[in-house]
Formats: C-alpha cells, structure tokens, sequence
C-alpha cells in the first residue's frame, strides 16, 4: 500500500523534474520573438505582403500560397479587404546568426474595425506601414498610424509597388515625413509582388522591433486580439501572452466577463494549427477551452489563470459598440427560424453583430441587428445570404437617437418607426463623428459640396504635401451610413480616402419621414431625416421607389408623409399586359422555364399586403444621388 | 399506358425571307435542299415508328408548319403525304393542316393542295395595310393577301384558319379594326391574332427603336386586343385560347391535342415532341439535323424527364391560357399535389378584379385576364 504510493511519488516527481529541464532548456528566449503587424490602406498591398513574408521564412511554399493566404473568406477575397484577422508564426534565421520567431498579426483593414485594430496592435511591438509609392499616405494610413502611435508601435515605413513606373518614392517619402512625422530615412523599398525587399523587411523587423518585454513569473496577463467559432473546437481564442505563461489543462479565467473555462488545446499558427503544451511570455497563439458562447470571449479582454489570477487586467479594453442599426427580416416568414439560426451562427463568429427579436407591421417577425458600421452591415447581410441561405429584408440602416421626452426621460431609438409622437419629444440628439478625408486637390470643390450636403461642419483643411489635402468635417453619423462612402468614391474617382471616430452627441431638427404603399404605412420604410431637407427627401424617395418595384396587376400609390402630411406621391401605373402570344408545342418548355425563372425572382420580393416589393426598394434611401 | 399518340408536327424550315420578329427554327429556301430534307424526315418517322409500334392509332390531325412549308412543290407535297399515310394510319377524318404563305396561295397551289388530302389552310396575311406588312419585312403584298383569299374562297377548302398582328408601332386602332373587319368579307373558319412581342435573339430585339416602339403601343394593344375578342364573338368566332378564335367546331385538332397535354410527335429541324412525363426537341440547324440522322443516331437537341411539379405547371399555364380553363381537381388526381390555400385566396382576388372567373372546380381567365395569363399562371404556380 505505501509502497504503491510511494512508486506513484516519485513517478510525479521525476515527471515534474523532467518538465522543468525542458522548460529551462527549450523555453523561448523572449530576446528572440518579434512580434508585429502590418498597417496599410486598402489595395496598398498589405496581403500580398504577408504572403511574401511566409513564403520567404518557408511558412508556405509558394504552391501552398493561394493569392492572398490570409484572407480566407470569400467574401473577402472578392472584396478584397480583410474582415477577420488571422496570425502567423514565422521562424526566421537573421544574419546575426540567430533564430526568431516572427509573430505576423494580420489586422482587419476596414474603418468600421477601428477598435479590433487598435487590439490587434496592442498586442505587437511594431509594425510595417505600408504605403503604396504611387497612391501615398490615404486618410486610413493615417488612422491606423495614429492607432498604432497610441500603443507606442515602433514603426517601419515600407514603400510598396516600387516597381511601377509610375511610382515616386521619394514624393511618398516626404509624405511620410510630413503627414506622418515618420522617418523615412530607413524606408525599404519593395515589391511584395516582385518579391523586392522582402529580406530586408525581415531584417529590420529583428533589428528595429523591440522584443516583448513581459515577465515569465508573474501571474499570466494574455491579450484577445480576435476570436472565432470552430464547429469542431468551440471558440478559438487568439492570444497574446504578455506576462506569464499558460498551459494545456489550467482553468482560465476571462477577466471582463469572469467566465471560467479548462484549456482544452493550445498552440500556433504556421498560418496550419499546431498544437503545443505551452504559450508562454511574448508568444502568440491560440486557445481553446470548449467554450460556446462567444459573447465570453470579448476582444481587448484579458485571460488569465484562475489558480494564479493577475491583480489587474491589462488597459485598452472597451465594449465594442454597434454604431449602425438594421431590420433584417426573412423574404418569406416561414423562414424565421433559419434566420434566428443564422443569426445565432454569425454572431458565434463576430461578437461585433448584436441582434434582438423584433416586429414590424409590415415585414412580420425579424430581428433589429447592430453593426460597427455600414460595410460591416453590408458584409453580415451578404453572409446570411451565402453561407446560411436564408432570403433577407434589410431595412435601411439607421443610428442611435437619443430621444428626450418632455416628461424628462430619455429614449434610445435604433428603428425610427419608434420614435414617438413629436408632442411627447422635447428634442432629438444624433451621434456625431470626426471624419478626415484625404483627396487629391482637384476634387476638393466636388467633395466639400458633398460634405455640406451631408451636414458636414467644416473643421480645417490641411495641405500636407503637394497634390494632398486633408479635409476634417464633424458629421451625422446618419449621413455617413446613407451611402457616403460610395458617392466620396465616386466623386474622386477612387482617389479620396476617408476614416471617422465617433465624437458626441447632438441636438438636431429632426423630423420621422414615413412611407406608403397604398395608403397604408409601412414602418420598415420610415426615416429620421433633418427637418430642413425633408420635403426634398420625401420627394426623391418616393420618386427611386417608383423604379424599383415592378408594375403589378393594380395601381400602385407611392406616398411620403410627416405627421399625417402627404409630402410627395408618384402613382405606378397597373400592369396590363404580360402573356406570350404564341405557345405551341414548341415553345412549352420555354415558357415555362421563363415563367419558373420569374417566379424564382418573386421569391426575392416581399408582400406587402397586396403589392411585391423587392429587396432594393427598403433600401431605396441608400439609392438617392445627392 | 396512357393516351395513345394521334398527333403529328412536321416541320418545313425553309423559307425565302426570314422574318425579323421569328423565334422558330427556319433557314434560307434553297428549293435543291428538299428532297434530301424530305427522305432525312421520312427516316426520323421510319425509326419513330419502329421505337412506339404499339402506341399509335388511327391519326386525329397532322401539322405542316415551318418554316414555309408552301416553299415545297405540290409534286413535294404528293411525296411527302404519300409517304406519312403508308407510314402512320390515317382517315377521311384525320385533320391535315398546312401553312401557306400569301405569295404562294396562288389557284393552281391551293386546288392542288386540296387534291392531295389537306383539309385545312392556314394563312399567314399577317395584316391587309401595305405598311404594316412593310414594317414587319414581310416577304407578300397586300395584293398577295387579297388574290390569296379569292383562290382560298374558290377552292374546296372551307377550313382555314387566317393569321393577323397587332400593337406593331404605327397600327393605329382604326388600321386594327379595318383588318379585323375585312377578315368578314371571307369565310374563314378560324383566326389567329398575335400581339406582337419582343422575342429575345430576334434581329427586332436588336433595334431599340423597335423596341421601344413595341413597348410604347402596349396599352393601345391591349385595347385592341379588348376590342378584338368582343369583336370576333359578334361574329361568331369565339375565342379559345389567348390567340386563337374558330367558329363553332373548327377548333384546330393539333392546338387542342398540344394543350390538354395529349402524346404528339413532331418531326424535322427544331420539332417538339411530347410523350407523357417526357419532351424533347430535334436540332434546330439542319446540318446537325441531318449528320445525327446519318450516323445514325436521334436528332435530338434536348430532352427532359418532367418532374410532377413540372407538369401540374405546364397544365396549368395550359389550362389558363384556354378558354375552358383549368380544374383545381387535376393536381390532386394526376400528380397527387394540393392546390394551395394561398391559390384559393389570389384565385377569389383575381375573380374580384374582373380577371378571372371561378366555376367550381374550373379557374378560367376573362379577356382581360388572359392579357395577364403570364402573371397570374406565375402567381398560382408551385415551385
């Protein structure tokens, strides 16, 4: 009996033993991680970049590497853009001698992910700031530089597409040093897709990145940068370790939340998996602790040890909040199950989205869904409709109101159909932002009319560098989402570039423009427009609306309406006439393929009482040219 | 084994002009093509009967259609029916109809025509003012039309079906009227009248001034067509289906036996053919055509298993665009599917709005329905 225990003692004891020999012998020497991101404007080539890094350090061979490795969802790909960002881990021999481990922490690339961003560099020590040699610095450059500034990044400028004729890295140069206030003396010039530079990017990042700097004893202290839903695993965590270490087996704790779970499986990204024992001070990977519910998993949270708990999280952590609000209803009812499924699904994926049951009269049972902002929105939508094949409705996308009553209290408003009768309102605020836009000077007098039509209050414009101007506006952030973004896109033909933060809340004339489709109300159509302008809102609404449904069988009445006004109608005639004249044997198939094919169409619609409005038109508001 | 098969199409695709507003499978008349083209139409029947021996019984009607089928010499013509009679049983009552252009109805032809056993004419006038036909590109005259209809009044032929257009841009409603009107100073025993429409890959799909020209006249046509139906009832040529009108008993056998779904064979370039649950189509170019023929194999272009969804579609849209209408029953008994609840209440919303009218268990569209039969069959059907 004693000698069983005994045997099984000293069995622990020289497991135990064992474990610390490794650890002392084969423990990263944190002086040997570098752990860094890349920032960059769209297109500047940050993707193409990170592939070239893990080419080159062998992570993938080029076989391996499909066209952009990190961006993994179609969606994407086909936009792209990053949504999600995903790491690797790069063994790199410099020309010291010495082997590095290069943590690459790819970040989401869009101005809606600002906060994921800021995480995402919170947990580097430096970083690549691309910027295209021919385009130069754009307003999200700097957005991101300024982000990457505030966690006290060591920078590296890159200048990328260096082999295009018409690239001027010196004209970029001085834009760096200008807008920026970088050195640029360092600057490497590259090609990520002639595969210039590359060895010299490396280089810098060992010789320039400061190495992590954490404690290994002191209680673990691990970043979330980013966190996702696997069918297989639960969610998947990806950390940082900044103080501490962590292990397969050890209860954790998430900090924000004070969810515990046991870690079930750790490791890496070589971009493939790989499992380890251990995560330790300065080390990246990821976590898994058969955890369901991604709400617990918060990103900018802090994980630490529940047996050895850290005094105090680590700073920087806000809630991501949803600045943009949409209706998203199933085309056809029986559908809402597969859509409260859907939803449930995305959201496993992106704690960002939030969605809560709600009705509307007219669209029946759905869901009011926030986003961080409107290509967020866009992109959710198309997911749904992709991924999850569920037929979708989306309102027109809408802000927070913050409504004072005259009884004192105070209302937040994400669906203008709720905003209540203009006698009970004492006044209105709307959300502002602080937007910078970036433009080529020829285009300044088209995007600052733009901006004016948009509510725009001019804050400076700012001449940097030749053939730059950096235009500041404070905005509504309801003029943002109402297809800014786009028309600043078009009016500079691509060339204007554009970042915001949100900045207060204000008072505004605001007035709740309603919709009608033969006389009655539709609530999934109404806006809260500004008072001043509503007449002429109300007008080419109703106007684009005629365009976008289809003539049916009756007469349709197209209103706009505040209060129980009627401010503009347009009548779409009935459809008279659809029938094929000739259907003999010949033409059956035919016919009914064109038939089933217009059918299959309709299904995109949805019924209004007796009219068929398709997608489009709930979106109408997003179609005006103004 | 359901219905046995007593219909026949055979297609002649030649023609002199081609029409710009035509979907149908033609090909320029080269009059040396024919005998080759006649011997390759007899092969397709030889090996058709060899595949269905035991369905085929005594023949109700016989197509001729095209194409141009008068491109071919009554001497062609002999020929042709020589050999579907030795082929396929036939009697005094089988209905053999042809289509004839107005430039060929000459006396000689349509007494000849009569001669060798056709029993029904249809003709292709189209209009009677000289610059509609001009705008269609019509290859006939006005003058053609009326010498057509003087041989087609003196030969023994009482059964011909007349073709007329309408909502083509410049027809006015007077010019309509006058058409239909002049119809009456003859005899026919059936009219077909066709709104004009934009067929996609017609070289009149590729004029937008045709085009809009088409879309612009849509209420004015839909005026005459209004108009044309109370008209033709006047006159006791009552409507059947959306384009087609007969006296009484002159209904065309080959229509009929096509919409209520009957088994039919059709033979020759671009030919439908239909067997229960099953459709498929001959190559449309006559090259392929003839090459699949001499390998040998089927000319078939395309061909499919219709599922029953498929078919309680088709009858359906069938089914409305015809007069007699459509039985909510037929799903249930031929493809054991149920007639929705939501069909129910649009059926009582169209009733309503003066499109259709319901006679338990029988849906039938109104005149002004049938304007709409592409909408309202794409509301009722199931997907």
């Amino acid at each position: 009996m004693y000698q069983h225990f005994y045997v099984i003692m000293v069995i622990i004891g020289f497991e135990v033993s064992q474990d610390r020999v490794y650890k002392r012998r084969y423990k990263l020497d944190q002086k040997y991680i570098r752990n860094f991101s890349i920032i960059a404007h769209i297109d500047h080539g940050k993707s193409t970049l990170a592939d070239r890094l893990m080419e080159f350090t062998g992570a993938v061979s080029e076989r391996e590497s499909q066209e952009q490795l990190l961006d993994s969802m179609d969606i994407e790909r086909e936009r792209g853009i990053t949504i999600k960002s995903q790491s690797a881990r790069l063994a790199y021999h410099a020309t010291d001698g010495h082997d590095y481990i290069l943590n690459l922490i790819d970040t989401p690339g869009h101005v809606d992910f600002t906060y994921e961003v800021s995480r995402s560099l919170a947990a580097c020590e430096g970083a690549l700031l691309i910027v295209d040699a021919v385009q130069g610095v754009e307003a999200q450059t700097l957005a991101n530089v300024y982000l990457a500034l505030e966690n006290d990044l060591e920078i590296l400028p890159v200048l990328n597409k260096i082999d295009l004729p018409t690239a001027d890295p010196e004209r970029v140069c001085r834009e760096i040093e200008d807008v920026i206030g970088l050195d640029t003396s360092m600057a490497v010039h590259a090609s990520a897709k002639e595969k210039i530079g590359i060895s010299e990017i490396l280089e810098q990042i060992i010789q320039l990145v400061p190495p992590p700097d954490g404690d290994p004893e002191s209680p673990l202290r691990a970043l979330i940068f980013d966190s996702w839903f696997d069918s297989y695993t639960g969610i998947v965590v990806m950390v940082r370790v900044i103080d501490g270490s962590v292990r397969t087996g050890e209860k954790i704790r998430f900090m924000a939340t004070g969810k515990e779970y046991e870690v079930t499986e750790l490791g890496i990204f070589t971009p493939f998996q790989q499992a380890r024992k251990e995560l330790s001070t300065g080390e990246v990977g990821y976590i898994c602790a058969s955890i369901k519910t991604i709400g617990h998993t918060k990103i900018g949270d802090t994980v630490t040890l529940c047996g050895n708990p850290a005094q105090e999280p680590l700073p920087g952590y806000t809630e991501a909040k949803s600045m943009v609000f949409s209706g998203i209803y199933p085309t056809d009812n029986e559908q809402y199950e597969d859509l409260k499924e859907a939803l449930h699904k995305l959201a496993l994926n992106d704690s960002s989205i939030t969605y809560e049951p709600e009705t509307s009269a007219a669209l029946g049972f759905g869901f009011r869904c926030g986003f961080l902002g409107l290509l967020h929105m866009e992109i959710a939508q198309e997911r749904l409709e992709r991924e999850f094949k569920v037929q979708l409705i989306a309102t027109a996308p809408t802000v927070i109101y913050r409504v004072h009553l005259n009884d004192g209290t105070i209302l937040n408003i994400d669906n203008p159909s709720q905003l209540p009768p203009p006698m009970e309102v004492d006044f209105i605020q709307e959300p502002f932002i602080r937007g910078k836009i970036m433009t080529p000077p020829e285009f300044l007098g088209n995007l600052m009319s733009l901006c004016q039509e948009r509510r725009g209050i001019q804050v400076s414009v700012e001449y940097p560098a030749p053939n730059r101007t950096l235009l500041t506006y404070e905005f509504p952030l309801n003029e943002i989402v109402a297809n800014f973004y786009d028309r600043l896109k078009s009016i500079s033909k691509g060339y204007a570039s554009f970042d915001y933060e949100l900045i207060d809340y204000r008072k505004g004339n605001l007035v709740k423009l309603d919709v009608m489709i033969n006389g009655q109300p539709v609530d999934a159509l109404s806006l809260i427009v500004p008072k001043v302008n509503s007449y002429y809102r109300g007008r080419e609404l109703v106007a684009k609306m005629k365009t976008l449904i289809p003539r049916q069988m009756y007469e349709i009445a197209i209103q706009a309406a505040i209060g129980s006004k009627i401010i503009a109608r347009e009548t779409l005639g009935a459809l008279r006439k659809n029938v094929t004249a000739k259907c003999y044997g010949g033409d059956i198939t035919r016919k009914r393929k064109l038939l089933e094919k217009q059918k299959e169409g309709k299904k995109r619609m949805k019924r209004l009482g007796t009219v068929e409005v398709p997608q489009e038109a709930f979106m109408a508001v997003l179609k005006l040219e103004k | 084994m359901g219905d046995p098969i007593q219909s026949l199409y055979i297609h002649i695709p030649f023609c002199r002009r081609l029409c710009p507003f035509c979907a149908f499978a033609v090909r320029k008349e080269r009059a040396t093509l024919h005998a080759q083209y006649l011997e390759q139409l007899l092969l397709e029947m030889v090996r058709r009967i060899e595949q269905f021996s035991d369905q085929f019984r005594t023949l109700h009607s016989i197509y001729i259609g095209g194409g141009t089928p008068s491109c071919l010499s009554l001497e062609e013509v002999r020929l042709l029916l020589d050999r579907v009679k030795a082929l396929f049983s036939c009697s005094q009552k089988t209905e053999i109809s042809f289509e004839v252009n107005p430039e060929d109805a000459v006396e000689n032809y349509i007494q000849g025509l009569a001669q060798l056993g056709i029993t029904r004419i249809s003709l292709g006038i189209q209009s009677f003012q000289e610059p509609v036909l001009r705008i269609l590109n019509r290859n006939h005259t006005a003058i053609h039309v009326l010498e057509a209809l003087d041989a087609l009044e003196t030969s023994s032929i009482a059964n011909y079906n007349l073709d007329l257009m309408f909502g083509i841009p410049g027809q006015s409603m007077v010019l309509f009227q006058n058409d239909v009107k002049q119809l009456f100073h003859y005899h026919p025993s059936h009219i077909s009248l066709y709104g004009l429409d934009i067929e996609p890959n017609t070289p009149f799909a590729r004029q937008p001034k045709m085009v809009s020209g088409i879309m612009q006249s849509r209420d004015l046509s839909h005026a005459m067509y209004l108009w044309a139906v109370n008209y033709l009832q006047s006159r006791e040529v009552s409507q059947y289906e959306v384009s087609n009108f007969a006296k009484k008993g002159s209904r065309s056998r080959s229509n009929l036996s096509v919409w209520s779904g009957k088994p039919y064979l059709g033979f020759g370039t671009g030919a439908h053919s239909y067997i229960p649950n099953q459709r498929w189509a001959n190559h449309r170019s006559l090259r392929q055509y003839q090459a699949a023929l001499d390998k040998p194999e089927w000319p078939v272009a395309f061909l499919e298993n219709l599922s029953p969804i498929q078919q309680a579609n088709e009858k359906l849209m069938l089914g409305l665009r015809q007069v007699s209408g459509f039985s909510i029953n037929c799903w249930q008994e031929k493809f054991d599917l149920d007639w929705p609840a939501k069909n129910q209440e649009r059926v009582e919303q169209f009733c309503s709005q003066g499109y259709m009218d319901w006679n338990p268990p029988v849906v039938s569209l109104l005149p002004r329905g049938m304007l709409l039969a592409d909408e309202i069959t794409e509301q009722l059907m199931l997907s």
